[in-house]
């Protein structure tokens, strides 16, 4: 329990490592705690126990004992006193009361006429019900209902009226347990989920070609029996129920049915579709476990009772059961499946891995189906991935460095800061990698945004300070949206007038996410500079000078300076691993970062092991799902997919596309990389069609959000082999052209990035019998190449390889 | 002397520091809580949920004459509700739970509303429970959780009706929850 002597120290601390951003409390706590283990532990345990509890309690005892508060009727609260054993309802006698609801109680009764002792329950309606126009009502709609025969629907076998003129309904009885219980006892998987499901949608559907809705669909409605069949129960009841009662009620509607379809809660008229939408609840709670109106249970024990992980089951709903679970429960009942029936054959079609109903069938996703029913065939074909691995990894440092920036600037206090904090709030609503994609409404925040910057150039004239730091901000965010132009102006504006100011960590700062966008724009020479100016600044922030100086690295070894950019990288790693708390965000970045160097080198199994502790950090402290681990996932499929490990490249990549896709949306540049880099594997799978698409998507949002960039450049190069492999060299040529040209505006002719690039162009030229201009183009690429890498790397075996089987003649290396 | 005004004079009674008067506006509360959830849960259908933030607005509509509230007995009167709510809702949760207990072998379920019921309201009891020690350790944190889970208040609602800011009031509650998820977690 809790000790109130210790409680003010305990909770004192607790106050203050939740009002610091969550990557500076534990060094506050283990500062604050001055060795104190215990204590620190506490305060450990609290703060981890900050998310379980908001979703454990929730924000109301409603959410929390929904099922509790509905029960406040309970027997002998108010209600009718219960029918005795023995009582006779028509030939129906009572055996004991069973249950109590809302709408009335609910007995175990026997036919006293049979010898065999047939069981039914008797559902009694409460009074108030009871009026001359519910009855008429319920005598007809009771005909209706005793014409569904079906084996998942219990029937209804008789009806009349109590003693004391009640309303009365005799069901079949169902021994058994609510679906969801069932399943989860089982620790059914979610096909087998998915197939007892189906069944009760073909039951509902049953009852809908007789103009039957249910009104009602809930777990508690659909029990399972000992033989493993669902059972329907009280199919239409509600309906029944529903007398004038509902027209008496007054004032502001109190009543949230948890499966009630949002039509149903409007009053308004409901309809087949309605249970269609209830339907899709009950199928959200078998698969996810999310049940409305209850606090969400533990990952763990949900994945469990599913014979799985909570990443495995996060990986399993992704995708086609989730599109099919939000078609069923569209808000519009137009948007909704046309029936049960096809609700259940789109499962069906998930089950059999075709292409589902519940989404227009856009080529990608074709291509993905495509894919997965053809895993077998793979054809190899080597292709240039260097590049990308390059540019993937050096935009996320320069990504990580935006959130960064904004966590900085949010420390420093002071009065003035203070507008500055506010329009942080509201900016960084639009930063992708602060923000879950739904609350982003990217439109928005970038009105506010542009609005924002105008106002810097006159509110602030008086105040450069100000200024400074909002320049700062204001670029970072734009940055952090992708938007390089304004984002350029604005940092260096912000350089300039900390330079002015004479603040060297403001500078320090500006010069930093400056060079950010030098690097994502492909200018690693200007980065260099930039950073290097950065390193020399006596900040004083020692924590700032590590983060500068792993920049520094990355940005020499986009520069092609490997040699240096590997030393600086291990200093770096050796100082985060030395410190009393890690800065496991900045390892897991030089972890990334020194992967890729070793991939560079050609050393892909080392790079694999890199990767593969960069992966596993992140999960660990990030969550499956988040943006970091999705692009660990895409770099380690590279360094899988040069190891010749396709299989696994594939599925990393899918894996890591679907994570980015989720955090930061379709749009962004990282996830527009990675689909390049699947699109390579897939392409050397021989999965052409397919490849071509993920290229067009990436090609034509790369073009888009940076312009001639060196991504753009990597995808073209590696699109125009793949058109040449699809039979079209006139448009394979004109790709790697523009590549090539690309990477020579951006890194001149000696960078290896160029002579990658011309090498592409020259094995083009000579499988196309062009060997005069392909020879030419080959000892151009192998000159550069030569003088970019040692004798022996794979690079210059590949171009010396390929220059003399084009009938060039190789130089002595 | 109406019901309204009555309300009206003991809460204000109340706030001015007549404690005597807690208890004869706290029944009368409680009553009328009760009264009111019981009527909106007749016409409740399984699964259906209660929700307890209009029950304690509804019973300030009825309860204070509104021609002659002022802002702070609002404020009074939703912390004093949220106190009633809480007590009706753990007396709830007790006889359910006693009745489990006492009741021998669970028939069987045709409607398992009953039968879900009874397992929360041990949950509910445990989270009482943990919201008395929170108390004694600290009364401000703990009647936040009155406040925002039992009553239903805004942010804004519980920073009016305790002077404080409303970020002190979020943090509050968050360190609140907490605290209480850590002694549920420990208690058998």
């Amino acid at each position: 329990m809790i000790d109130p002597g210790r409680f003010r120290q305990v909770d004192d601390l607790f106050d203050g490592a939740l009002q610091l951003p969550e990557e500076e409390r534990e060094a506050f706590l283990r500062e604050a705690c001055r060795g104190d283990e215990v204590l620190l532990d506490e305060v450990r345990s609290l703060l981890a126990s900050v998310t379980s509890s908001e979703s454990r309690l929730g924000e109301n005892v409603a959410e929390f004992a929904a099922p509790l508060i509905s029960s406040f009727t309970g027997p002998g609260e108010h209600d009718e006193p219960p029918l005795p054993p023995g009582e006779m309802l028509g030939a129906w006698r009572i055996v004991r009361e069973v249950g109590r609801g809302g709408m009335g109680e609910v007995y175990l009764a026997e036919r006293a006429d049979d010898a065999f002792h047939l069981q039914a329950a008797v559902k009694v309606v409460k009074r108030g019900m009871d009026t001359a126009e519910v009855l008429r009502r319920f005598h007809a709609e009771r005909r209706i209902l005793a014409s569904l025969d079906h084996p998942n629907i219990a029937r209804v076998l008789d009806g009349g009226a109590t003693a004391d003129g009640r309303p009365y309904l005799v069901l079949e009885y169902v021994e058994g347990e609510p679906i969801h219980r069932w399943c989860d006892a089982r620790l059914l998987e979610l096909r087998k989920r998915v197939t007892l499901f189906r069944k009760v949608c073909e039951a509902v559907d049953q009852a809908h070609r007789r103009l039957i809705v249910h009104r009602d669909v809930k777990p508690s409605n659909v029990l399972v029996g000992e033989d493993g069949e669902p059972k329907l129960l009280d199919f239409g009841i509600a309906k029944l129920l529903e007398g004038d009662g509902e027209a008496t009620i007054t004032g502001a509607r109190l009543l949230t049915p948890l499966y009630a379809a949002p039509e149903q809660e409007a009053g308004l008229p409901v309809t087949t579709a309605t249970d269609v939408y209830s339907l899709g609840r009950l199928l959200q709670l078998l698969l996810s476990g999310v049940n409305p109106g209850r606090p969400a249970e533990d990952p763990g024990a949900i994945a469990a009772a599913r014979g799985t992980t909570p990443e495995g089951l996060r990986r399993q709903l992704r995708g086609d059961l989730d599109t099919i679970l939000l078609r069923a429960m569209a808000a519009d009942p137009e948007r909704r499946y046309a029936s049960a029936l096809q609700l259940s054959e789109d499962l069906g079609r998930w089950m059999e891995g075709r292409p589902v109903l519940a989404r227009p069938d856009s080529l990608g996703y074709r291509a993905g189906k495509f894919v997965r029913r053809n895993r077998g065939a793979v054809t190899a074909g080597l292709l240039s991935v260097l590049l990308v691995l390059t540019s993937v990894v050096a935009l996320a440092m320069a990504q990580r460095r935006t959130a960064e920036a904004l966590g900085q600037a949010e420390r420093e206090r002071d009065a003035a800061e203070e507008v500055v904090e506010i329009l942080q709030g509201i900016f960084r609503a639009g930063d992708p990698m602060t923000t879950r994609p739904e609350r982003l409404d990217t439109l928005r925040a970038r009105d506010l945004l542009d609005r924002s910057a105008l106002r810097l150039q006159g509110d602030l004239a008086d105040r450069p300070d100000l200024r400074a730091r909002l320049a700062r901000t204001l670029g970072d965010t734009y940055r952090g949206m992708g938007l390089l132009e304004p984002a350029d102006s604005l940092l260096r504006e912000a350089v300039e007038l900390h330079r002015t100011l004479g603040d060297p960590l403001g500078l320090s700062r500006a010069l930093n996410s400056l060079s950010g966008i030098e690097l994502q724009r492909g200018g690693g020479a200007e980065a260099v500079a930039l950073l290097r100016e950065a390193v020399a600044l006596p900040t004083g922030d020692p924590h700032h000078l590590l983060r500068v100086r792993s920049n520094l690295a990355s940005a020499l070894q986009r520069s092609g300076e490997f040699q240096e950019a590997a030393q600086l990288y291990e200093a770096v790693e050796a100082e985060i691993l030395a410190a009393p708390v890690p800065d496991s965000t900045l390892l897991s970045s030089v972890l990334g970062a020194r992967g890729a160097l070793a991939h560079q080198n050609g050393d892909f199994a080392a790079s694999g092991v890199l990767l593969e502790r960069a992966l596993e950090l992140d999960r660990g402290r990030l969550g499956a799902d988040h943006w970091r681990v999705g692009l660990a996932h895409v770099n380690l499929a590279f360094a899988r997919q040069r190891d010749g490990l396709l299989d696994e490249a594939d599925a990393r990549y899918r894996e890591g596309v679907a994570i980015l896709t989720d955090a930061l949306g379709t749009d962004h540049n990282l996830r527009l990389n990675a689909l390049g880099a699947w699109a390579n594997v897939r392409s050397q799978r021989g999965l052409l069609e397919e490849a071509d698409v993920l290229y067009r998507e990436a090609i034509q949002g790369i073009r888009r959000a940076e312009g001639p960039s060196p991504g753009l450049a990597i995808e073209l190069s590696n699109y125009g082999r793949l058109l040449e492999k699809m039979g079209d060299p006139t448009g394979a040529e004109s790709a790697l052209r523009e590549g090539l040209e690309i990477q020579l505006g951006v890194f001149g002719p000696n960078h290896p990035n160029s002579g990658v690039a011309r090498q592409m162009l020259a094995r083009f030229l000579c499988r196309q019998d062009r060997r005069e201009e392909g020879v030419q183009e080959f000892t151009e690429a192998l000159a550069v190449l030569e003088r970019a890498f040692p004798p022996d790397h794979f690079r210059v075996t590949e171009a010396r390889e390929g220059l003399e089987g084009c009938g060039g003649e190789a130089g002595a290396g | 002397m109406s019901s309204e005004s009555d309300t009206l004079a003991l809460l204000r009674a109340r706030s001015a520091g007549d404690e005597s008067v807690l208890d004869a506006l706290f029944s009368r509360m409680y009553a009328e809580l009760r009264e009111i959830a019981r009527r909106r849960l007749e016409s409740f259908r399984p699964g259906d949920t209660l929700n307890t933030t209009a029950l304690v607005n509804e019973a300030y509509l009825k309860l204070v004459d509104q021609g002659r509230a002022e802002p702070q007995d609002r404020t009074h009167f939703l912390s004093l509700a949220s106190r009633a709510m809480r007590f009706i809702l753990v007396d709830h949760a007790r006889n359910r739970s006693a009745a489990k207990r006492g009741g021998g072998a669970r028939p069987v379920s045709l409607d398992d509303i009953q039968l879900a019921g009874d397992e929360r309201a041990d949950d509910l009891l445990q989270l009482d429970d943990a919201l008395n020690a929170l108390a004694e350790a600290d009364e401000r944190l703990a009647q936040v959780v009155e406040l925002r889970f039992f009553g239903g208040l805004s942010h804004e609602e519980i920073a009016l009706a305790t002077g404080r800011s409303v970020p002190t009031v979020k943090r509050d509650w968050t360190r609140a929850r907490a605290w209480l998820l850590r002694t549920m977690n420990e208690s058998p």
